[in-house]
């Protein structure tokens, strides 16, 4: 009786601590903390996070902040009182980035940084497109053509994402740099405020209505293009102005064979995704993690859309 | 002690340097304190000011959960001002992470690097509780709702640091003013008033053999180097003619002190080395005058310690005035009256000592403290009543025998009483009246009784009553004398008396015994007319019992007894006359007085054969008391014929000469015998009172002595006495001559 009594204890301990094992590895979880989620550029990056924690033996669950700082804050308590594996925050803006690392930090929560990048602050890996790269390469795309259309003396004005972001200021330097080696002057920066089509269409015309010789709108990103466009159409400029955007849209795969859109530089959110994860799971499993790392940014043009298709699919679009 | 000299350039740069520093500390103190209280309150407005313009910024911040950017606003403020830690605590971040408040920050580190605010780091709080100052407020939403707090750090670092560099600003300000200053200075000195003076001294020092400058110094453009330039010419024409002026003054300084009365001498090394003495020291000590020279002058002292206490006396830098010293000069004291005091001859420290011979005055004083105590003596002892009145008659003083005799005591009577104190009134009254009579002005009974014949220069010697405190009557002899100033003025007068009640006594002896004279002489004279009246009256009887008387005869008889009877009645007149006392005094010639008295005497002189050779032609009238005169003269003629009956042999003529004569205001009767004269050994004693030469049977020694009392006394005449050898009848003679001599003022004819 003794016997089978410690028995029976030594069996009941073992299966406490497999028990306890099991929840342990149930704890593995990223967290993906977004800005806003509605976006498809959010949404394609989530996927590429989601698909690649999973395939990892993640659990992942994408928060949306929605461009609210508080929310962000909030949501990166909330994960910190979950005590996940790791954070990966496409931060509202680079300087409420240093609160998110400062608060992980803190807890001892390992944060990658995907697209926006931080003012400060501790973090494993900044995943992020080659901005200015990108832009340079757009850039280049836009003088080529100027100067073929011998618009040397044509001015070009940028209707510009934030340029307190990281991303916006690297995005402007590449494409000013590309504008400058051609002597292309540029007109003005006009800054995204409300993030509506109204802007777009209403920057783009004030731009028309200044700038007389205009010869081309550069726009740092994707999802306001139609403003842009209206208002080219409704000034009657489609022949005089050239349209040149940044990231994608669906659309974009028709228009810019169609020539509306002569470029775009197109970031790869999906595969900024996947290099988050792995990024993380590399540090969580002890490796060294390099610090930068560079996603390329995909030159669309006409002239090569049909070539890029595929990727641009799975990379651009997160289509799996 | 030798003065130490500093260089004009050393003090005048340390004065400098010390003021300057002095004036840079108050500066510095007061550029320290100012700024310390500036800064601070700079450090208070400016922390304020930073909070304030912050504070919205860091509200919207808040309110949009932006931690980083408030953070970063925190960052610049604290990089671009002096601010040690800004701290904020975020309520709303509190809310999101389930605590009251999300503290964050920035603070310096010790490298002054701005690090993020750690409020678990122990250090970074000590840090802030040593904070110099901190402020606190609220940072509230627009709706009011209180969204945290702001607290500012600043420490005091930065103001120590710009004080630190005010203080080595300062410092440095203060050595290169100083450095100016000095520099500047030395240079003005050397130029404006160096040089000046070195050409001063130059001048200065070209002196003549009186060490005098020979040039005077020339003027200078600068006005107070010319006036001190001009006061130093001034000063040195002043010296020039003090010098000659001090030279000639010493010169006769050093003649006046060597014909000075006064001993001067000099000594040096603490008064025993003479260096100067004049000629009254020489003598004073009965030297040659170089002998006195290098001498040690305690040598002469009689008690030479007395000299070494003067010698202290003066090293304590005290004089010493008038002080009477006994010097031994060739083993004689001599006292010196000497004065001491230190004096600067020929640069050193010497001592001058002044000495009066005074051995005189000494010497006079001693004399005159002798001739006090005599007088004194003589005063208490002279058996005479002595009374000093003042000029009123107020007792002064009275001797011991004037106590002794009166009986009162010298305070009952002086200062109290006049003389009439002590003499009989009825007396005074009496004898007021026969002063005026005499003086021919009236005399009050009183004091003036006493004085009024002195007063006027007349003998003033009487006969008074003196009643004692017991009322005995006392007779005395007084003479006053009035008191004399320097002025001729009577101050006072000085009575002297002496009680004569013995003499009265001796006179009325000499009175019986002149008595028993005259007695003698009645009955010699008396028995020639008895003799006759006897033989005329027993021949009468005779004859008429021989019935042979005739009437004739008998009337012739008669007659005779009558004109001897007549003679007998007149003799027993002028005894009568003689005996009688008259007490006042009464004109009478001198010739009656000679007659009278001869007439009384001449039985004597014929009993001795002597004969009376009279020359008094030159007559005086007098005025006194006759029988007293002719007693005097009496006494004098009796005087001769014992002379000559001692002394002369029986053979020779027995001559006493009587003259009267006048010269000038003078009347002299002298009475000259030739009875061998007087021994030598005491003719100057015969009118001492009991002297006599003669058997105690003739004489009583009060003969001569009461004739020169009634003379002097009563009747202001002198008496003399002398041998004189003479020839008469061609026979020389050698006998006594008395001469009374009658002052002019008792001549009345």
């Amino acid at each position: 009786m003794h016997v089978l009594s410690q028995i029976f204890i030594i069996l009941l301990l073992i299966s406490f601590n497999t028990i306890n094992a099991n929840e342990i590895t149930n704890k593995k979880k990223i967290i993906y903390l977004s800005p806003d989620i509605s976006i498809p550029f959010w949404q394609i990056m989530a996927k590429g996070i989601k698909t690649t924690s999973n395939s990892l033996g993640y659990e992942f669950e994408a928060y949306n902040s929605n461009n609210s700082a508080k929310k962000e804050l909030e949501l990166t308590v909330k994960a910190i009182k979950e005590n996940v594996s790791g954070i990966i925050v496409s931060p509202s803006n680079s300087s409420a980035c240093v609160t998110i690392l400062k608060l992980a930090e803190k807890a001892g929560i390992p944060v990658v940084i995907s697209d926006i990048g931080t003012d400060s602050g501790k973090y494993v890996s900044y995943i992020s497109s080659n901005n200015k790269d990108g832009a340079y390469n757009i850039g280049k795309i836009l003088t080529k053509r100027m100067l073929h259309k011998k618009w040397n003396n044509g001015k070009v004005g940028i209707i510009a994402i934030p340029q307190k972001r990281l991303n916006g200021q690297r995005r402007t330097a590449g494409f000013m740099k590309a504008l400058n080696e051609e002597n292309i002057k540029g007109a003005n920066i006009m800054q995204m405020v409300k993030w509506t089509n109204k802007e777009t269409y209403s920057f783009t015309k004030q731009f028309i209505l200044d700038y007389p010789d205009l010869r081309a709108i550069w726009l740092q990103t994707s999802n306001l293009y139609k403003g842009a466009l209206e208002a080219i159409n409704d000034m009657g400029k489609e022949k005089e102005l050239l349209l040149i955007a940044f990231d994608a849209e669906p659309e974009f795969l028709n228009l810019i064979p169609q020539g509306k859109i002569i470029a775009s530089g197109m970031q790869q959110p999906y595969l900024m995704g996947v290099k988050s994860v792995e990024a993380l799971n590399s540090h969580l499993e002890g490796n060294n993690v390099e610090k930068n790392i560079q996603v390329p940014i995909l030159t669309v043009t006409t002239e090569n859309i049909d070539k890029k298709l595929s990727i641009i699919n799975q990379n651009v679009l997160g289509i799996e | 002690m030798k003065q130490r000299k500093y260089s004009l350039y050393l003090a005048l740069g340390l004065i400098i340097f010390t003021i300057v520093i002095a004036i840079m500390v108050v500066n510095l103190s007061f550029s320290y304190i100012n700024t310390k209280n500036k800064t601070v309150e700079n450090m208070k407005n400016s922390s304020k000011t930073t909070i304030l313009s912050v504070k919205d910024n860091i509200e919207n911040h808040i309110e949009a959960y932006a931690v980083n950017e408030y953070n970063k606003l925190i960052y610049n403020e604290i990089t671009r001002k002096d601010i040690f830690a800004i701290i904020i605590d975020d309520y709303n971040m509190g809310k999101i992470l389930g605590e009251t408040a999300l503290t964050t920050g920035k603070i310096k580190n010790q490298k002054l690097e701005v690090i993020d605010y750690d409020p678990t780091d122990d250090n970074h709080i000590s840090d802030l509780e040593n904070c110099f100052y901190s402020d606190t407020y609220n940072i509230t939403s627009d709706s009011g709702k209180k969204l945290g707090t702001i607290s500012i750090y600043i420490t005091d670092d930065r103001m120590k640091n710009e004080l630190n560099e005010i203080i080595v600003e300062n410092i440095k300000n203060t050595v290169i003013l100083s450095l100016f200053l000095i520099l500047s200075l030395f240079i003005a000195i050397r130029i404006f008033i160096l040089k000046p003076i070195h050409d001063i001294i130059q001048t200065i020092s070209k002196r003549d053999e009186n060490g005098m400058p020979i040039k005077h110094i020339s003027n200078n453009p600068l006005i107070e180097i010319n006036n001190l330039t001009y006061s130093i010419n001034k000063m040195i024409s002043s010296i020039k003619k003090s010098t000659s002026t001090l030279k000639n003054e010493q010169s006769r300084l050093k003649y006046l002190l060597e014909l000075s009365p006064i001993a001067v001498r000099i000594a040096k090394n603490k008064g025993e080395n003479v260096i100067f003495a004049n000629k009254a020291y020489s003598k004073l000590l009965h030297l040659d005058e170089k002998d006195t020279i290098y001498k040690n002058p305690k040598n002469y002292y009689l008690k030479q310690e007395e000299y070494e206490e003067i010698v202290k006396t003066l090293e304590k830098n005290k004089s010493i005035y008038n002080r009477l010293i006994k010097l031994n000069i060739e083993n004689k004291n001599v006292w010196a009256l000497a004065s001491y005091m230190n004096i600067d001859f020929d640069g050193e420290s010497a001592m001058i000592g002044w000495f009066y011979d005074v051995s005189n005055e000494k010497n006079n004083e001693k004399k005159l403290y002798e001739a006090l105590e005599l007088q004194t003596t003589i005063f208490d002892n002279s058996g005479y009543l002595i009374v000093r009145t003042d000029k009123n008659g107020i007792i002064k003083q009275i001797n011991k025998e004037t106590e002794k005799l009166l009986g009162y005591r010298a305070e009952e009577i002086v200062n109290i009483h006049t003389p009439e104190k002590f003499h009989l009134e009825k007396e005074v009254v009496q004898r007021a009246e026969e002063f005026s009579k005499e003086l021919n002005k009236e005399i009050k009974a009183g004091f003036e009784v006493f004085i009024s014949k002195s007063n006027i220069g007349f003998n003033n010697e009487h006969e008074w009553t003196y009643v004692t405190k017991e009322g005995k009557h006392i007779p005395v002899s007084l003479s006053v004398t009035p008191l004399r100033d320097k002025n001729n003025k009577i101050y006072g007068y000085l009575g002297i008396s002496r009680d004569i009640t013995q003499n009265k006594l001796i006179e009325s002896q000499a009175k019986l015994a002149s008595m028993g004279e005259m007695i003698g002489n009645i009955a010699h004279q008396w028995r020639q007319p008895l003799s006759v009246i006897s033989t005329v009256a027993s021949g009468t009887k005779v004859k008429s019992e021989f019935n042979m008387l005739k009437e004739e005869e008998l009337l012739d008889d008669m007659d005779s007894i009558t004109l001897q009877v007549q003679y007998l009645s007149k003799t027993i007149d002028d005894f009568r006359d003689f005996i009688k006392n008259k007490n006042d005094k009464e004109k009478i010639y001198v010739s009656k007085l000679i007659e009278k008295a001869l007439s009384i005497l001449s039985p004597a002189m014929k009993n001795n054969d002597i004969q009376i050779v009279q020359s008094t032609k030159e007559d005086i009238l007098i005025y006194g008391f006759e029988n007293e005169l002719i007693q005097a003269l009496i006494n004098i003629i009796n005087n001769s014929k014992d002379a000559i009956r001692e002394n002369s042999e029986k053979n020779i003529n027995k001559f006493i000469f009587i003259n009267t004569h006048k010269i000038g205001n003078s009347f002299i009767l002298s009475v000259k015998d030739n009875g061998g004269g007087i021994d030598k050994n005491i003719i100057n004693k015969i009118f001492d009172p009991y002297f006599t030469t003669k058997h105690k049977s003739i004489g009583t020694g009060i003969g001569l002595s009461m004739t020169y009392q009634i003379l002097k006394e009563h009747h202001n005449a002198t008496i003399k006495v002398s041998n004189e050898t003479f020839i008469y009848n061609e026979n020389k003679y050698t006998g006594a001559c008395f001469e009374i001599v009658f002052k002019h003022d008792f001549l009345k004819i």
